[in-house]
């Protein structure tokens, strides 16, 4: 048969690649992490029939049954406050939040409750929760869906916080978050659910608090997180036509946060560029923009240069949109003022 | 456009630069990067290139006159241009340079401008009553604008920031422009002294220039700057003469040389001055600094004059790295490659005169150091041990010092602790 033959052929020209959107990737963590621990389950709103807004849990209600894919009503506090009790009963939620706008809601439970139990019950209980949320503009959803809020949920001790860039790494990092015993808040931004990359069949965990150096290069670092690594990337692109070569670190995990490549990196190039698309007053970037300057002071050529989102909610109109966070033009004209005189 | 040719700053203590040969005459073109000239400073003998295409024009200090860093010592004018009149072209300060042609007298000094800018420089009479100052621009309020990494490179070049010109965003300075002064001259190799071909020479006299000038003007300024004062004793170097025999012979076959008394002595210095950090001190201002690292040097001959090569990090290494260390200095002391680096830095001295014969004797202070230790003869010599006569090996130690930074006792006992390491090497381990 003609098509065995071909496919044959495909696999063999490149028997590693195996393109999947990052959605399936997610997908892909939580149905081999259920069926690897049948504590693991899913609850949230539109999770079970409707696959979840993103199509990540699409298929696993028929596979997996009501009792371990739960469709909530909509209330936020419940989805969060019930994952607090399930994981303390020795049971491994994986909550997901359709908007992490909508955490807001929930915030008791996992800010006063989720995070602080552990603690309070001296270490007698612990709570392997993953809360699952969709973050970030760039679709059209206007101010009340597209917010970048991780800077809430690293300033929480109790939490870690993922936020991953491609579809490896986000099936490895949620395989990590699941069989973590604390709890995690798993980040995913929305425009990345279609965002297509090579991810391995079968088991595999990318670690927590391990930072990636996506691409190297030496006249200048941008350290950045989840969507705003593709536009570095891309931006590298463009700037290596101009002979600048950027490195582009990864955080992946914003807690607990790996520096240590950002600073080699630093000592490298000798500037660093610190791009997320949270807005930029109070952001994440200061936290990480700091412990490079503490750690690298002596190795930067300039200061620590940010570039996050305007101080505005974000716009329904799309030039509007598009013009309040951080677009790849941006990231280059960022780098090309930090290397100024180079 | 004229483009200036400056002479540049070679290490922390540069203050000036003598001319010692010119290899271009007024007129002739030159392109980027060529050598025209030769100087020397303090340290070392160096080079200036050209630093763009043209024709030289505009020399103003001959051999043997000396320039401040930072002044000009001609210009690259393009085919047919004029010099610059706006500014001063020469900035002379040895005395026996020629008298600088008549100008108008110095203007009246006005108020400081609002901005760092500077006001366009006059032409300044070159009198001893108005030394002519290097071109610096301070910035207003004192601070100099550099990056962190700029600062911790001109630390690491012995480059003064102050005398640089920033090319980043705001004036600021940044690592390019250390770099570009670092590389500004490139190193050439301690040479003899040239003598200048327009000195008033007497018969048999020979006009104190070049190393020689330099060595008259840092032992002065030691002198007439620090308390110094000499503390002599004889320790019985026995023991620390088999110890060397020893790791001589055990090591020769390994490092392709015989480990010296001095890599020794080097190293038990060392020790002592990690423990005694008051020895290692410099005076900056008003503030006596107890230098972190021991860059510990040692004098050498050359022909005509004397270098003080020092080891860095000392306090990191072990008998092997500092004496292979200190083999690599003197093979580029005799070599001529010895870098500016390799000068510069240094935080004490040891000088050796027991090859000479010499027992004691009072070494001047090496500046910014604050103490030196003069090495005396190992000689056999009869000794009281244990109340009878023998015949030890002997060698007397003078340890000049500053007495503004350290008084008579805690020197007293920094020698006294190298003697004992003299007298009980195994103590080193």
């Amino acid at each position: 048969m003609t098509t065995t033959t071909a496919v044959a052929a495909v696999s063999q020209e490149a028997p590693q690649e195996r393109l999947i959107f990052f959605n399936q990737a997610l997908r892909e963590a939580i149905d081999e992490e259920m069926q690897r621990d049948p504590a693991v389950f899913v609850i949230g709103e539109e999770v079970g029939i409707w696959g979840g807004a993103y199509k990540v849990t699409e298929g696993l209600l028929e596979k997996y049954g009501e009792s371990r894919i739960i469709d909530t009503p909509i209330s936020e506090a419940l989805i969060a406050g019930a994952a607090v009790g399930a994981s303390i009963t020795g049971l491994r939620p994986i909550a997901e939040f359709m908007y992490s706008d909508f955490m807001g809601i929930a915030m008791d439970q996992i800010v006063n409750q989720a995070a602080k139990n552990r603690y309070m019950f001296g270490g007698k209980a612990t709570l392997p929760i993953v809360y699952r949320a969709s973050t970030g503009a760039g679709i059209g959803n206007a101010a009340q869906h597209t917010q970048s809020l991780e800077a809430w949920f690293t300033h929480i001790p109790g939490l870690k916080v993922v936020a991953p860039s491609t579809p490896y790494d986000a099936k490895g990092l949620l395989k990590s978050a699941i069989r973590d015993n604390n709890v995690v808040v798993f980040l995913e931004h929305k425009a990345l659910y279609a965002s297509r990359g090579n991810v391995p069949e079968g088991d595999y965990v990318v670690p927590l608090g391990v930072s990636d150096v996506k691409r190297e290069g030496t006249h200048a670092t941008i350290v950045t997180y989840a969507r705003q690594v593709t536009f570095a990337l891309e931006a590298a692109e463009q700037l290596a036509q101009e002979g600048v070569e950027v490195e582009v670190i990864d955080l992946r995990t914003l807690y607990p946060m790996d520096i240590s490549k950002a600073v080699a990196s630093v000592q490298k190039t000798n500037r660093a560029l610190v791009v997320h698309e949270a807005v930029q007053f109070g952001g994440f970037g200061g936290e990480i923009a700091s412990q490079i300057q503490q750690q690298a002071f002596d190795y930067l050529d300039a200061p620590v240069e940010r570039l996050g989102a305007l101080h505005s909610p974000v716009p329904f109109s799309e030039p509007l949109e598009f013009g309040s966070f951080p677009s790849v033009d941006r990231i280059v004209d960022a780098v090309r003022d930090l290397i100024v005189g180079v | 456009m004229a483009t200036p040719i400056k002479m540049p700053l070679l290490g922390m203590t540069m203050e000036e630069g003598i001319i010692s040969k010119w290899l271009v005459e007024e007129g002739d073109p030159v392109t980027k990067d060529q050598v025209i000239v030769e100087f020397e400073t303090d340290k070392i003998n160096a080079e200036i290139e050209a630093p763009a295409d043209g024709v030289i024009g505009g020399i103003a200090a001959r051999a043997g006159e000396s320039v401040k860093v930072q002044g000009i010592v001609a210009y690259v004018l393009a085919e047919g241009e004029e010099l610059p009149a706006a500014e001063p072209v020469a900035e002379p300060v040895s005395e026996t340079a020629a008298p600088p042609p008549p100008v108008a007298p110095a203007p009246q000094p006005v108020a400081p401008p609002p901005v760092a800018t500077p006001p366009a420089q006059p032409v300044q009479a070159v009198t001893q009553t108005a030394p002519a100052t290097a071109q610096v621009v301070q910035p207003v309020g004192g601070r100099i604008k550099a990056s962190p990494l700029a600062r911790r490179l001109a630390a690491e070049f012995g480059v003064d920031i102050a005398l640089l010109q920033g090319s980043g965003p705001g004036g600021r300075i940044v690592a390019k422009d250390v770099h570009a002064s670092a590389d500004g001259a490139r190193v050439a190799a301690p040479a003899p002294v040239p003598v200048p071909a327009a000195a008033p020479a007497a018969a048999g006299a020979v006009p104190i220039a070049g190393m020689r000038k330099v060595i008259a003007d840092r032992m002065m300024q030691s002198l007439s700057t620090m308390a110094q004062l000499t503390l002599v004793t004889e320790v019985d170097a026995t023991r620390f003469v088999e110890l060397r025999t020893d790791l001589a012979s055990q090591h020769e076959d390994a490092l392709g040389f015989r480990i010296s008394f001095n890599d020794l002595l080097a190293r038990i210095v060392t020790r002592a001055l990690v423990e005694h950090p008051h020895m290692n001190a410099s005076l900056s201002g008003d503030e006596i600094v107890n230098n972190e690292h021991v860059n510990i040097g040692l004098a050498v001959e050359v022909p005509d004059g004397l270098v003080v090569p020092n080891v860095k990090n000392a306090q990191n290494m072990q008998l092997v790295e500092l004496a292979a260390a200190f083999r690599k200095l003197i093979g580029s002391v005799t070599g001529g490659n010895l870098d500016l680096n390799d000068l510069s830095g240094g935080t004490f001295t040891i000088t050796n005169l027991g090859a000479l014969g010499i027992d004691a004797f009072t070494p001047v202070i090496n500046p910014p150091e604050c103490a030196i230790l003069g090495v005396g003869r190992i000689i056999a010599k009869p000794a009281v041990v244990d109340g009878e006569i023998a015949i030890r090996q002997m060698m007397t130690l003078s340890l000049t010092f500053d007495h503004r930074l350290n008084d008579g006792a805690p020197a007293a006992r920094f020698l006294q602790r190298i003697s004992q390491l003299i007298e009980q090497p195994y103590l080193l381990i």
